[in-house]
């Protein structure tokens, strides 16, 4: 018996130590050597899956580009955004990293870590600065000077509003001059109560992400930080942001115009199944509703605060590995991607090109309402971006910025309190090491 | 050859036979595990981030652990996940298999629906779950519901987000019951009939032949319980992202977040040793006080 024991305990104890510190292993692919000019050139390129119609635009246009380029082979993987970071960590810790990717924030570590290939030298070379917005690029100079990323669109916040609900609760329709208390005043006219419940909610939560309430600290003048690179102390403890925050927590517990996270979890689709009246959320939405024949819906930019407007965006773009053994063909890619890809790219309007002479060349497709071009395009006028590099930011986020965030939403802390443990936990954290 | 067949002997075969069996368990433990597992534990001694090269720095990311208060959290939720999950397991797929042990016609069918559960994959389970216990359109509140009373706000509440992970990790009872079925098969039927005739109800000879002849498989069963509970990760990862307000913060989830998500394996490495540890200890009180109360066959001593 004691034998047996014994055999057992050997076995569950590598059971227990296997799976757990076995379990996370990974391997990279391997893309051979390198390769003469003429020899067929093959590329890897990671990117994440949007669901399947953007990811069917995506799949065209890697074709698109090896059926022109016949001495390039770019060969994509799509992957959940979450196993996409992991899955290039892994091939940048080994020897042969893939060589194209598809930015976000996360990959600023690998900027960090000297990983990410200086693209200036290729954008001097190549590119007419005059046809984009340059401004736009400068957080992209991750050093002040040198694009680490090729932008290739943009997404921003815009409102979007169900006429019919307007309508019938006999709403003035969003306009471009509405200021947040113009927004929340409608939406108290839009909630409707039957028998204690709500069964129609004027807005929802879509800002209740960081960079939701961000965004309105930012149209206040706020901000985290002086600089979004690599600040050394980040302050949530600001009159702006907590205005942004105070205002949201509102919308639920005060105003009741806003379904808390109980609620909004049972309306479901909300807004395209007509159950919330207005939101403002990314311009990446417009997927789902370009095809939604009966909703009646149009879209405002996003209200002011008091009487100034800041809008958010992001950029979508392309970043190259230090170590890529083919340099030069996976520049041709994402110059094809910046320059001649732009007018299609419009012309399929899920994203906002970079391109302005693509984007000019573009009508307004059949499909938009009218207040498609001021809300979707206005904002390069004052836009401003809505990231924060640095190397510890993703790891503030779980530990610390979320966890919070979700009690002031659950209205367990006040605002106050909340902002003043973000201050703590948050510069605890990137100061670390 | 008369040495030989001395040497040959009947147990030596079986017991080759025993390694032959063995064989692919141990050539890749040789093989794809050891390696990882040596490099883990040199790893959790240093600060490694996967891109560049690991610096040495002691018992650095030990003593931190310890400082950790999201550690701490993590173990909270990972040990009350497992007090309560552990032995509910055992005791539910022990009367599940009490149950389609019954000889009736189309048995078969039933063993089938109740395993089936088992073999289907975390991740559809999860998001299963999560609708069946959505707070205002779920089955289970619905249910409760319609009994009068308010349901809780599951998942959303941080005192209700863990219950539901406990009652779904039910819905894979199906392996375990398959063992105790097969225990269950095995207890040979004259030890009731002697028993029946020596005047002992069905509740006598549950306790004293059912649960002592089962106890090999209780204990297996409960061993592999034990690391399995300790090591939950898919339901916090896919349906609760650890939250709200990391109520449901597995310990392997934060495991993961630290490898992949903040670039700290050393740390990662050193959280997974002491995991590893944990599990050991509970692994090795259990395995000391089985001579207490787990009989084996053919061993002459008594249950009591």
């Amino acid at each position: 018996m004691f034998k047996k024991g014994k055999a057992a305990l050997a076995l569950a104890s590598t059971m227990a130590l296997s799976s757990i510190l076995y379990g996370c292993g990974s391997s990279s692919s391997d893309n051979g050597g390198s390769a003469s000019k003429d020899e067929k050139v093959e590329l890897n390129f990671i990117r994440w899956s949007n669901g399947p119609a953007l990811d069917n635009e995506e799949k065209d246009k890697v074709k698109r580009f090896n059926d022109s380029h016949p001495n390039i082979q770019v060969k994509m993987t799509l992957l959940p955004w979450d196993e996409t970071f992991k899955k290039i960590e892994m091939s940048l810790a080994s020897n042969s990293p893939v060589d194209l990717f598809y930015w976000d924030v996360p990959a600023y570590a690998w900027y960090k870590k000297g990983l990410m290939k200086n693209l200036q030298p290729y954008f001097d070379r190549d590119l007419k600065m005059s046809d984009y917005d340059e401004k736009l690029f400068e957080p992209f100079k991750f050093d002040g000077s040198n694009m680490y990323v090729a932008p290739e669109n943009y997404q921003t916040l815009v409102l979007y509003y169900n006429k019919d609900l307007f309508d019938k609760a006999g709403v003035a329709y969003p306009s471009e001059n509405w200021n947040w208390n113009d927004y929340l005043e409608a939406a108290k006219k839009l909630t409707i109560t039957k028998d204690g419940k709500t069964t129609q909610f004027g807005t929802t939560m879509s800002l209740g992400a960081w960079w939701g309430w961000m965004a309105l600290s930012q149209e206040q003048g706020g901000a985290l930080a002086p600089n979004i690179h690599d600040p050394e102390k980040l302050t949530f403890n600001t009159p702006e942001t907590k205005n942004a925050l105070q205002y949201l927590q509102d919308l639920i517990y005060k105003y009741h115009v806003a379904p808390d996270a109980a609620q909004s979890s049972a309306l479901g689709g909300d807004f395209l199944t007509g159950k919330i009246a207005m939101y403002v959320g990314g311009d990446w939405d417009l997927g789902n509703l370009k095809d939604k024949k009966d909703l009646k819906w149009d879209l405002a930019p996003m209200p002011k605060w008091d009487d100034k407007r800041v809008v958010p965006y992001w950029v979508g773009g392309y970043a190259m590995t230090e170590k890529s053994k083919h340099p030069d063909q996976a520049w041709e890619f994402i110059k094809w991607t910046m320059t001649d890809n732009q007018e299609t790219l419009a012309k399929q309007q899920s994203w906002i090109p970079v391109n302005k002479s693509a984007l000019a060349k573009v009508e307004t497709p059949a499909w938009a309402p009218a207040g498609y071009q001021t809300a979707r395009f206005d904002w390069m006028k004052y836009g401003n971006i809505g990231d924060l590099y640095h190397l510890k930011w993703r790891e503030a986020q779980d530990k610390a910025i979320s966890p919070i965030t979700d009690q002031i939403f659950a209205n367990k802390i006040s605002v106050d309190d909340a902002l003043k443990k973000m201050d703590e936990q948050v510069n605890e954290i990137i100061s670390k090491k | 050859m008369n040495t030989k067949k001395k040497w040959w002997t009947r147990s030596r075969r079986e017991a080759l036979d025993g390694y032959v069996f063995m064989s692919p368990a141990i050539l890749g433990l040789l093989f794809f595990m050891l390696g990882p597992i040596a490099a883990s534990a040199y790893f959790s001694f240093t600060e490694y981030d996967i891109l560049s090269s690991p610096k040495w720095v002691g018992l650095d990311n030990y003593i931190e652990l310890f400082h950790d208060s999201l550690f701490w959290q993590s173990l909270k939720v990972t040990l009350t996940y497992s007090v309560v999950s552990v032995p509910l397991n055992l005791v539910v797929s022990l009367l599940l298999a009490l149950l389609l042990n019954k000889n009736i016609k189309g048995i078969f069918v039933f063993r089938t629906i109740f395993y089936l559960p088992a073999v289907m994959s975390g991740v559809a389970v999860a998001l299963l779950w999560k609708w069946i216990f959505n707070p205002d359109f779920g089955l289970i509140n619905w249910a409760i519901g319609l009994i009068g009373f308010e349901g809780p706000k599951w998942f959303i509440e941080e005192n209700w987000a863990l219950p539901p992970i406990i009652i779904m990790g039910l819905w894979g009872v199906g392996g375990s019951m398959l063992v105790y079925l097969a225990g269950l098969q095995g207890i040979p039927t004259d030890l009731y009939e002697a028993a029946e005739i020596d005047g002992a109800n069905k509740r006598k000879q549950f306790r004293h032949i059912t649960i002592p002849m089962l106890s090999p498989v209780i204990f297996f069963n409960l061993i592999t319980g034990i690391i399995g509970a300790l090591q939950v990760f898919t339901e916090g990862f896919i349906m609760t992202a650890g939250g709200p307000n990391n109520a449901t913060l597995f310990s392997v989830l934060y495991l993961y977040r630290n490898a992949f998500d903040y670039l700290n394996m050393g740390y990662a490495s050193a959280l997974a040793w002491v995991l590893f540890l944990i599990i050991l200890a509970f692994t090795l009180i259990v395995f000391k006080s089985s001579p207490m109360w787990v009989f084996y066959e053919g061993n002459r001593r008594s249950a009591k």
